[in-house]
């Protein structure tokens, strides 16, 4: 039997001293409980990794298949679906549907102007995304223009932007640089420089950043239980940190990977247990946390988060016949062979391979009938009727 | 089972020529197989020291016949030797980095200390010298010019520009020192210069089995093929060079051999066309019969065949419980199970000889005695303790069921079997959804526990009782559906009555004998009364019923009178249902069905299912079921409200088409005009709708409690609030609208340039023009609107296509990463190499199908 956890005796305790119940019921009561909480234990030799993979793998066909967007939903498009799952369990590199959301500090907006505009000064801007370098190789000049829709999609002062990319533009190859007009500003080069020189220095200066945060492509302004969050496209951390006037203690990200990287694996695997939990739960699939759980400990217990592929969690195993009847069955035999590796039949699947009992569940424990035993049992037995 | 070894471990290594050569029955030189009477020609690739495979033969190695002769090893000598085509890439390195003339490595005495930091890692301790050494012109030790090393994959060598044969190479790897080939991972028990055979074995013939109809060879297998076309080029090979054939020949068929020795490894190298059979076919080598699906591993070794199976289509049946099964007669008499005569069933087993229900027994001593019409009477006497007897199978065995795809435990459940008339297995609908079968031509197998331990385990663990929770979520999966939901509605119903002989019919068929008073006037019983009867008399319970949530969604707030009227608020008091009906809420956590699966004993559920269904099936038929035309007919006001609400929508929606147009359309934050404009049309197409959809819900549900109305027993309207089938959506689409279509992301929008259809005014962004269908199921839609209908519809079709096929890879990679993990005794899960993946499983021990919604058990619930 089991003890009891202390927050649950302190729990029984605090009922029975409300209803007032003597030591003796009190008692009797923590009897009960703890046969209950034994009964819902787990069974020591359950499978159940197997169990958390059938769980998560047997309502995959019920996931959708894309990226849906809801009618009039003001949301980014976050990564929904199988999609989303496969991106998670894969432990890529990258995310192909990063995004954050980010709380606000109480007060520090007072109206939803300055919300919005505060959303829209977290983007990333580059030259590149607010106007366009007009290349003129005769004289080779170079001017940029404006765009001035988008200036005011994203409401930025005109003035200052031309200033900031007249002070961030600086060339070797530029001997001269006109003061910014309305328009745009005018560079003019070198009489020498060749050609090629003027396409790449553009393709430079369009990448030059201007305003916001690096990764983040937009910005969305939204409600969550009456208080306004901002929802972004792209994923920067340690940059969104920095920012005063975020409630950095709750703003969250779901790229993974970016978790690990600023506050480390725990974090890491409460990330991978949220995000699949969450993705799960917005196509209406319950599955219990433990099932996530258990497969996110896996995917992080070596202190890095390793992927569920052929070159994570299976590839590395020590048991070359589990290797083997993944993926790659030649590739880990002949690496078996060359390493000299021993297959010691520890596993599930290896113990199937060569038809022997598993050792997990019933094929764990040893019992066996003792015909001579039980042959003694049943006469103690029919000499104790008897005697009666 | 005593008497059987357990293999401890295999260790995997590289055979050494000498070890190839020890193990060898016969060295084979011939490239022939049988001669004109179909004996293997001596020397052959079918030698008899090979083994023998067919009958009537005996094996010159161990002399056994074909059923005991295991196959045996020959070899088979190269003339020169060849590159093993798949160690090519270790050798690589090792030639990178040592001297061709002095087989030193290149790098200076001073330096050989750093060399162990990249010990055993070949890749980098040859980038490591290399990189070193390129700086050197020439051999530190030697002072012999320093080649450059290339490699043609898969075994082509080259040594600046030239090439380098085998032969070459072997003579250069055997310069090189053993104390610089460890740095390399080699050791007594692997050398490099194994990876240049001179010596190739050859597998047992047992392993190529030739395919002979009625004792006369028609093909041989694919890896002989191969094996014949070594032998003979190696032959070939020899003769040239005895003969003193020119050195041009002589490379041109050494190229073949080792073409030939790459493709028998396999056939499908990079770089190498594969080996065909002479009708063109790829040949299946050695890697081939290994790797993928249809190859040994996953084929053969994680999937076996087995006996004792047998599979039919499965039908549905209410007479046999949730737990049992109905087999045919003929499944019955054909498997068999064990059972082994004791004391305590010696007159059974007596009784099932008298009735020809033992095939044959087995004496304590291993024989086999078979049951005839003589000798019944002698058996029967003579039979004592400790026989086995191999009978056919009777009511009440045990056996696995199962159906594929086998996604989760509960597809393969134990059952009670029942044998009945008939072809197919009978199951009872209710344990359908664990096994994901319909009856549209399904089938499925059973397997019979073939020992003692098997069966009990199927008695312990496997059994469908035990399975009503699901572990996945810790809520029930085997329930009522359907029929039973719409007819326990139907029972439970407030003015369902029935007399005193309906009454009597009823409750004797579940096994109930005293009647109890009636509750109604006229002497009648009310549904209710009748459902009391299967409860359990201790049981309390409350909550709200689907009806409940409805109204509260209708009127805002649902008071007492409502639940008066309504019946809509579920509560039993010691096993006595008060009020409210049996609807799909029963069904969920917290609710009817989950606190019977888990406060009463294993075997309970089963029992009420058997009754439950009993008593719907009674009430069903008695009162009835159909559907009327009239049900999907509206009142002419709401007809008219409908169709100004659409024709309200063209407007509104052409005034946003002509702001987007104009581009005056005020942006969406964050979203482009066109954004913007998709969502603007989606909204208002979706508003209009759930406004329609609301104005349905209401009429039809005061229908439903309109005594005045034909339709007030609107059946679609019924099993809707019931939750047996069918949403008010599926109402809407036939009477109200269809509305927007959606594919993918949201309107179709690929078909011809600027339009949807050819059909459609060239550059129109009306609603009309991007799927919207105003029509509905009742009147029919028009050609177009039926046509943009089905694209949604193709969409559905093609995505469910596709995720079964995603996720059914994410399934199998989850399932091999996590098979291992197996919670210890102490509540800890580790790896098959021990390894700690959780302290206490899922923090708290507690196993997920007893834990409420995922939370700590709530053990103050009693």
């Amino acid at each position: 039997m089991r003890e009891l956890p202390k927050l649950v005796l302190e729990r029984i305790e605090n009922y029975s001293k409300k209803k007032s119940f003597s030591d003796a019921k009190q008692k009797k009561l923590v009897e009960i409980v703890t046969r209950k909480y034994n009964d819902s234990l787990v069974t020591p030799g359950d499978a159940m990794g197997l169990i958390a993979a059938q769980s998560i793998g047997e309502p995959g066909t019920q996931l959708t298949l894309r990226t849906k967007h809801y009618a009039g939903s003001l949301e980014v498009s976050v990564g929904q679906g199988i999609q989303r799952v496969i991106e998670i369990v894969d432990g890529r590199l990258s995310s192909k549907f990063p995004s954050m959301k980010l709380y606000l500090k109480k007060d520090v907006f007072n109206t939803d102007k300055k919300i919005n505009k505060f959303a829209k000064s977290l983007i990333d801007i580059k030259v590149g995304a607010i106007g366009e370098f007009q290349e003129d190789f005769l004289n080779r000049t170079v001017s940029f223009v404006l765009d001035h829709e988008k200036i005011n999609e994203l409401d930025i002062d005109k003035e200052e932007v031309m200033t900031l990319i007249y002070d961030k533009i600086i060339d070797v190859y530029v001997s001269k640089r006109f003061t910014p007009n309305k328009n745009g500003i005018n560079f003019t080069f070198d009489k020498d420089t060749p050609l090629f020189n003027i396409r790449k220095a553009i393709i430079k200066w369009n990448k030059i950043p201007l305003f916001g945060i690096k990764n983040i492509e937009l910005t969305v302004v939204s409600e969550e239980n009456g208080e306004k969050v901002i929802i972004t496209k792209g994923s920067n951390l340690s940059e969104i940190l920095k920012v005063e006037e975020l409630d950095t203690q709750r703003s969250y990200t779901n790229d993974i990977l970016e978790v690990n990287k600023v506050f480390g694996i725990e974090a890491a695997r409460e990330s991978i247990i949220r995000e699949l939990y969450n993705t799960f739960d917005s196509n209406g699939i319950d599955i219990n946390k433990r099932h996530i759980a258990i497969l996110a400990d896996l995917m992080c217990f070596n202190g890095k988060v390793k992927g569920i592929v052929r070159t994570g969690i299976t590839g590395e195993k020590s048991s070359p016949f589990a290797r083997a009847s993944f993926e790659e069955t030649v590739k880990h035999i002949l690496s078996a062979a060359f390493d000299g590796e021993r297959e010691n039949f520890k596993g599930i699947i290896e113990n199937l391979i060569v038809g022997q009992p598993i050792l997990a569940g019933t094929g764990r424990v040893k019992l066996t009938l003792d015909p001579k035993n039980l042959k003694k049992m049943i006469k103690k037995q029919e000499s104790l009727i008897e005697d009666k | 089972m005593s008497g059987v070894k357990k293999i401890k471990s295999i260790e995997f290594n590289i055979l050494s020529p000498e070890v190839i050569r020890k193990m060898s029955g016969v060295e084979i030189s011939r490239s022939d197989t049988y001669d004109k009477d179909g004996y293997p020609i001596e020397r052959g690739v079918m030698d008899l020291h090979l083994g023998v495979i067919s009958p009537g033969l005996r094996c010159k190695t161990c002399g056994h016949g074909m059923k005991d002769c295991p196959g045996h090893f020959g070899h088979i000598e190269l003339t020169r030797p060849v590159m093993h085509p798949k160690f090519t890439e270790k050798i690589y390195p090792i030639l990178q980095s040592s001297c061709k003339e002095c087989g030193k490595l290149l790098i200076e005495d001073e330096n050989r200390t750093e060399l162990m930091r990249y010990a055993q890692d070949p890749d980098k301790l040859a980038k490591f010298i290399i990189d070193t050494s390129k700086t050197l012109k020439k051999c530190p030790h030697c002072q012999a010019e320093i080649s450059k090393v290339s490699l043609d994959k898969p075994t082509n060598f080259f040594v600046d520009g030239e090439r380098l044969y085998p032969s070459d190479i072997l003579d250069w790897i055997l310069k090189i020192e053993d104390k610089d080939l460890f740095l390399f991972g080699y050791s007594e028990k692997l050398k490099p210069q194994w990876f240049i055979l001179n010596v190739l074995p050859v597998p047992p013939v047992s392993m190529r089995p030739s395919l002979s109809l009625e004792n006369v060879v028609t093909a041989e297998n694919d890896l002989t093929h191969m094996l014949l076309n070594i032998v003979r080029i190696n032959s070939r090979l020899h003769e040239n060079m005895n003969a003193g054939a020119p050195q041009i020949i002589i490379e041109d068929l050494w190229d073949l051999l080792q073409y030939n020795v790459t493709t028998y490894f396999d056939n499908n190298t990079a770089g190498v066309p594969p080996a065909k059979h002479r009708s063109g076919r790829a040949l299946n080598t050695l890697a081939q019969r290994l790797k993928g699906k249809k190859g040994r591993f996953r084929y053969n070794l994680i999937g076996k065949r087995v006996n004792s199976a047998s599979r039919s289509t499965i039908s549905p049946s209410t007479e046999v419980a949730i737990d049992e099964l109905g087999i045919p007669q003929e499944v019955a008499d054909t498997l068999t199970v064990s059972e082994r005569v004791t004391s305590w069933n010696i007159s059974k087993i007596k009784d099932f000889i008298m009735q020809d229900k033992v095939k044959y027994l087995i004496s304590k001593n291993n024989r086999k005695r078979m049951i005839t019409e003589s000798n019944r009477q002698e058996i029967i006497d003579a039979l004592e303790e400790g026989t086995i007897a191999k009978r056919k199978m009777v009511d009440g065995d045990l056996v696995i069921f199962n159906r594929q795809p086998t996604l989760h435990r509960s597809s393969i459940m134990g059952h009670k079997v029942k044998v009945l008339p008939g072809k197919t297995f009978r199951l009872n609908p209710i344990s359908c959804a664990p096994y994901n079968a319909d009856f549209d031509g399904d089938e499925m197998q059973i397997h019979a526990p073939q020992s003692e331990s098997s069966i009990a385990e199927i008695k312990n663990l496997l059994m469908v009782n035990n399975h009503v929770l699901s572990i996945r979520h810790g809520k029930p999966i085997i329930t009522p559906t359907e029929d039973l939901i719409s007819g326990g509605f139907l029972l439970t119903k407030q003015d369902t009555e029935f007399t005193k002989k309906e009454a009597m019919e009823m409750l004797y068929s579940i096994g109930v004998t005293e009647l109890p008073a009636a509750d109604r006037g006229r002497g009648l019983y009310s549904g209710k009364l009748i459902f009391s009867q299967i409860l359990p008399n201790d049981l309390n319970l409350e909550y709200e019923n689907k009806m409940y949530t409805i109204i509260k969604k209708i009127k805002g707030k649902v008071t007492k009178k409502d639940i008066e009227k309504y019946d809509c608020y579920f509560k039993i008091e010691k096993g006595k249902l008060v009020s409210g009906v049996f609807d799909e809420r029963a069904t969920s956590p917290k609710n009817l069905i989950d606190v019977i699966v888990r406060h009463y004993p294993t075997d309970f559920i089963s029992e009420f299912y058997y009754k439950l269904s009993k008593l719907v099936f009674y009430a069903l038929s008695k009162k009835g079921l159909t559907i009327a035309l009239d049900e999907y007919k509206t009142t002419k006001e709401l007809q008219v409200e409908i169709d100004q609400k659409i024709k309200e929508l063209i407007v509104s929606t052409n005034a946003i088409v002509k702001k987007y147009e104009n581009k005056t359309l005020p942006l969406v934050s964050g979203k482009n005009l066109d954004e913007t404009f998709e969502i603007e049309m989606m909204t208002a197409a979706s508003n209009v709708k759930d406004y329609i959809s609301d104005k349905i819900l209401l009429e039809k549900f005061n229908d439903m409690y309109d005594d005045r109305k034909v339709s007030n027993n609107n059946t679609t309207m019924l099993s809707s609030v019931g939750g047996s089938r069918g949403k008010v959506l599926n109402v809407v689409n036939i009477i109200g609208l269809w509305g927007q279509v959606t594919v993918r992301t949201g309107r179709a929008k690929n078909g011809f340039k600027n339009r949807l259809l050819s059909s459609n005014v060239l550059g129109s962004n009306a609603l009309m023009d991007y799927g919207f269908v105003k029509n509905n199921f009742y009147n029919g839609m028009t050609p177009k609107e039926y046509f943009i209908h089905s694209i949604g519809g193709r969409q559905g079709e093609i995505d469910t296509g596709v995720s079964t096929k995603v996720s059914g890879y994410l399934y199998r990679r989850l399932s091999n990463a996590l098979k291992d993990l197996v919670v210890q005794d102490d509540l800890s899960v580790k790896t098959a190499d021990g390894q700690v993946i959780q302290f206490t499983y899922g923090d708290d021990g507690l196993s997920p199908d007893k834990a409420y919604l995922g939370k700590n058990i709530n053990f103050f619930h009693e």
